[in-house]
């Protein structure tokens, strides 16, 4: 797994590539938990070269979106592919956080 | 080693033939030198010789012409007397005759005179008086007196010798008369001295040569036995070690038949090449004409000598052999001494590698030996070579080595104490696990098999049935995220929990139970202060065995597969809903289902289709589906150790990646 960030009008956009699972989740935990330190706390996952999401690193993104909540910030995610978006679809990942298709609809949530 | 001794023996060889040749040439030479000084020294001695006998000759030839005048100016006082008239010339011719007949000199030697016709008109010995001598012939056949008439008619005077008595002896002797023509009354006068005495002198004068020339040879040695010998013309043996004085004509080479003197004058006429003959070898061998000899043989021809050396051929090479033979001690003791060093080196150095070997060989057996590391330690210190320098780098890794060994060690016993810790708790979370049903169990209108394969040994999986009230199953199937020890404990609340909220819901509402509720209860537990946001998936359902009705909800949880008798898959509808623990006051959704005889539920978490192969792709849904739709009239353990299996061969050579669990249950109506 890699993690690349980038600024973009004061949002964090964060690219995630490749896989992450039970032994990569633990730097997507601390890269993304010091991003959400910082205030305004507006975050883009990119998840266009993300190619599998365990249940380790869903938690990851509640335990971010926890940290949130005290700048009243967002997480939001882009681009899905199909077998991550299935889980997303069982585990009701709609109803916390918002999934959208390209960067201008994510970009719009803001 | 071999190839030294082969070329040391080569070269000894060759030294040999070398030495030989060179001794053989250098004896040869000062044998030759040797002779040729002999015949140097013979030749001095001889002129010596030669020069005191013609010393001795000119004084008697002075005597002689001495005595001569004396006579001459006698017999002319006679004819003076004649000239001037005092006594007739007859007178003075008688007189003259007479006086000079008594004239006695030296030895009793005389005067003689002879008329022109030989006869002896004047001598002492009255036998020879007035006979005529013309014909007279000494010991060797000389017709002396003519010659002397000869001498005297051309020159006037001059010296004769010959051979003649004494005077009152018998025995010729030789004898050198001095004549002189008078002229005045034609006479032949002569008077000699008897000259053997010089040759007594020469002969012992020469004997002493020869007793010189023996001391001489007895002093020198060609090469080791060699020797100097003379034989005179006549065949006597003058000087040699032992033959000295005999007379050597007849002796004959026995090896050859031949007269050995002969050989040795034929040889003489080629002094400078050696004559090689086969003679014997007193005192040891006597009689065995076969020891090779050599001889230079060189000729004297003043005094008729035949000088010679004499060398055994075998003695010549003595010296050699004994070079040869130091040669090859010496070569053998170098040997020697390289073996013993090679020997003493190659020991100092494999009885040190030696003892390294027998240090690792003892490593290796019995761990780290104490009791030779200090002989080690002082090797390393001490040698200083490659052994040494091995010898310090392998304790250097020995102690590296048992440092890491002792804290491989103290890690291990603490893995050791964390793994059976683990052991126990993993025993602890089976537990936490329903027991076993009877396979088959139509009498109660089921069969109901699950199983469960955590990746660590205790896992976040989980699966419960019973039986609230009797008619009624209560199932349930859930993933904890994450593995191992956080999210056993987690699981082990969930179950915890879920059966608390079951129980409770059975008694308050007379049995009615609904899934809904009971994750609602459950979420409400698990998200109250839940600050890590750890959360369970779980599926749970009720069903009424009686009337054949499955109630059921689903909170974040994979969809379980119906799989009717007739083979035909459904994925149970459900309504969308978050995973346990995120958030309270999560309402879930109640779902029911008819189920028909020997329909198959299938239930299983993410464990299944989320297992990785090693190209990196994913078991999938389809991929169950696909082997589930086979297995449709086997029996609920059969399916999930076929889907088990299924799983394991498909993520072979990986380690399993995430906890499964399964459960399968199959309706058979009363």
């Amino acid at each position: 797994m890699r993690i690349s960030t980038e600024d973009y009008q004061g949002i964090k956009i964060i690219s995630l590539i490749g896989k992450i699972d039970s032994s990569t989740y633990r730097e997507l935990e601390s890269e993304m938990l010091r991003i959400a330190e910082q205030p305004p706390g507006k975050i883009l996952v990119d998840c266009s070269q993300l190619e599998f999401l365990s249940s380790s690193g869903i938690r990851v993104f509640y335990l971010v979106a926890k940290k949130l909540e005290k700048f009243n910030g967002k997480l939001v995610f882009m681009n899905p592919n199909e077998n991550i978006l299935r889980v997303f679809e069982i585990i009701d990942f709609s109803s916390d956080f918002s999934i959208q298709n390209d960067l201008a609809g994510a970009l719009k949530e803001f | 080693m071999s190839l030294l001794i082969i070329l040391s023996v080569i070269f000894m060889f060759m030294t040999q033939l070398q030495v030989k040749h060179v001794m053989l040439g250098t004896t040869r030479n000062s044998a030759r030198d040797i002779l040729h000084l002999v015949k140097l020294d013979v030749e001095n001695q001889y002129h010596s010789l030669q020069y005191h006998r013609e010393y001795a000759l000119s004084r008697y030839k002075i005597q002689l012409l001495n005595v001569m005048s004396l006579a001459l100016s006698h017999l002319d006082n006679f004819y003076d007397l004649a000239e001037r008239g005092i006594i007739t010339e007859d007178q003075a011719r008688q007189e003259a005759l007479k006086s000079v007949s008594r004239f006695r000199y030296e030895n009793n030697d005389y005067f003689y005179i002879y008329d022109q016709n030989l006869k002896a008109i004047s001598h002492p010995d009255t036998a020879l008086l007035n006979h005529n001598m013309a014909d007279y012939q000494d010991i060797h056949g000389n017709y002396v007196l003519q010659e002397i008439k000869q001498i005297v008619s051309t020159s006037g005077s001059g010296f004769s010798d010959f051979w003649h008595f004494r005077l009152g002896e018998d025995e010729p002797v030789q004898k050198l008369s001095y004549n002189v023509l008078y002229p005045k009354w034609n006479w032949i006068v002569g008077t000699g001295v008897y000259i053997h005495d010089i040759d007594k002198d020469y002969d012992k004068k020469l004997q002493e040569v020869i007793d010189e020339l023996k001391y001489l040879f007895s002093e020198i040695r060609i090469g080791e036995t060699g020797y100097l010998f003379i034989f005179s013309g006549e065949n006597k043996m003058l000087v040699h070690p032992d033959m000295a004085g005999e007379d050597i004509s007849m002796n004959i080479n026995p090896a050859t038949g031949t007269l050995h003197s002969a050989d040795l004058i034929l040889a003489s006429q080629t002094p400078e090449i050696p004559y090689a003959y086969f003679w014997n070898k007193p005192p040891r061998y006597p009689d065995l004409y076969k020891f090779k000899k050599e001889s230079f043989v060189d000729y004297f021809q003043p005094l008729n000598w035949y000088i010679a050396s004499s060398m055994y051929q075998d003695d010549m090479m003595k010296p050699i052999n004994r070079i040869i033979v130091n040669q090859i001690l010496a070569a053998l003791l170098i040997l020697i001494i390289c073996l013993i060093a090679v020997y003493f080196i190659s020991r100092h150095f494999t009885r040190n590698l030696a003892d390294l070997t027998n240090h690792v060989r003892n490593m290796s057996t019995e761990g780290f030996p104490e009791q030779d590391r200090d002989h080690m330690q002082q090797l390393a210190f001490r040698v200083h070579d490659e052994i040494g320098e091995l010898t310090d780098s392998f304790l250097n890794m020995e102690n590296a080595l048992h440092d890491y060994i002792r804290d491989l060690k103290v890690k291990t016993a603490q893995n050791e104490k964390i793994r059976s810790e683990l052991n126990i708790a993993r025993n602890i979370q089976l537990s936490l696990l329903p027991r076993e049903l009877p396979e088959s169990d139509e009498a109660r209108g089921f069969q109901l098999n699950a199983a469960m394969r955590s990746a660590r040994e205790v896992g976040g999986d989980l699966y419960d049935y019973f039986f609230p009230a009797p008619g009624i199953l209560f199932f349930a199937i859930g993933d904890v995220s994450d593995k191992g020890v956080p999210a056993a404990l987690f699981m082990a609340r969930c179950i915890s929990l879920l059966r608390a909220a079951v129980r409770t819901q059975s008694r308050e509402e007379s049995c009615l139970i609904k899934p809904d509720r009971v994750l609602t209860e459950v979420n409400d537990e698990l998200a109250r202060d839940n600050e890590i946001c750890m959360f369970v998936t779980l599926f749970c359902g009720v069903i009424d065995l009686d009337r054949g009705v499955l109630n059921y909800a689903s909170a974040g949880h994979n969809p379980p597969c119906l799989i009717r008798k007739t083979g035909e898959i459904l994925m149970l509808d459900q309504a969308r809903s978050s995973p346990l623990g995120w958030k309270q006051n999560n309402d879930y959704s109640n779902l029911s289902l008819d189920l028909q005889q020997e329909d198959l539920l299938f239930c299983y978490t993410d464990g299944v289709v989320e297992a990785l192969n090693q190209a990196g792709e994913f078991y999938t849904e389809d991929k169950l589906v696909s082997l589930l739709s086979g297995l449709n009239t086997r029996y609920p353990a059969e399916v999930n150790k076929a889907v088990l299996d299924s799983v394991l061969e498909f993520q072979t050579g990986l380690e399993q990646s995430d906890d499964i669990a399964l459960l399968c249950f199959r309706y058979k109506k009363k």
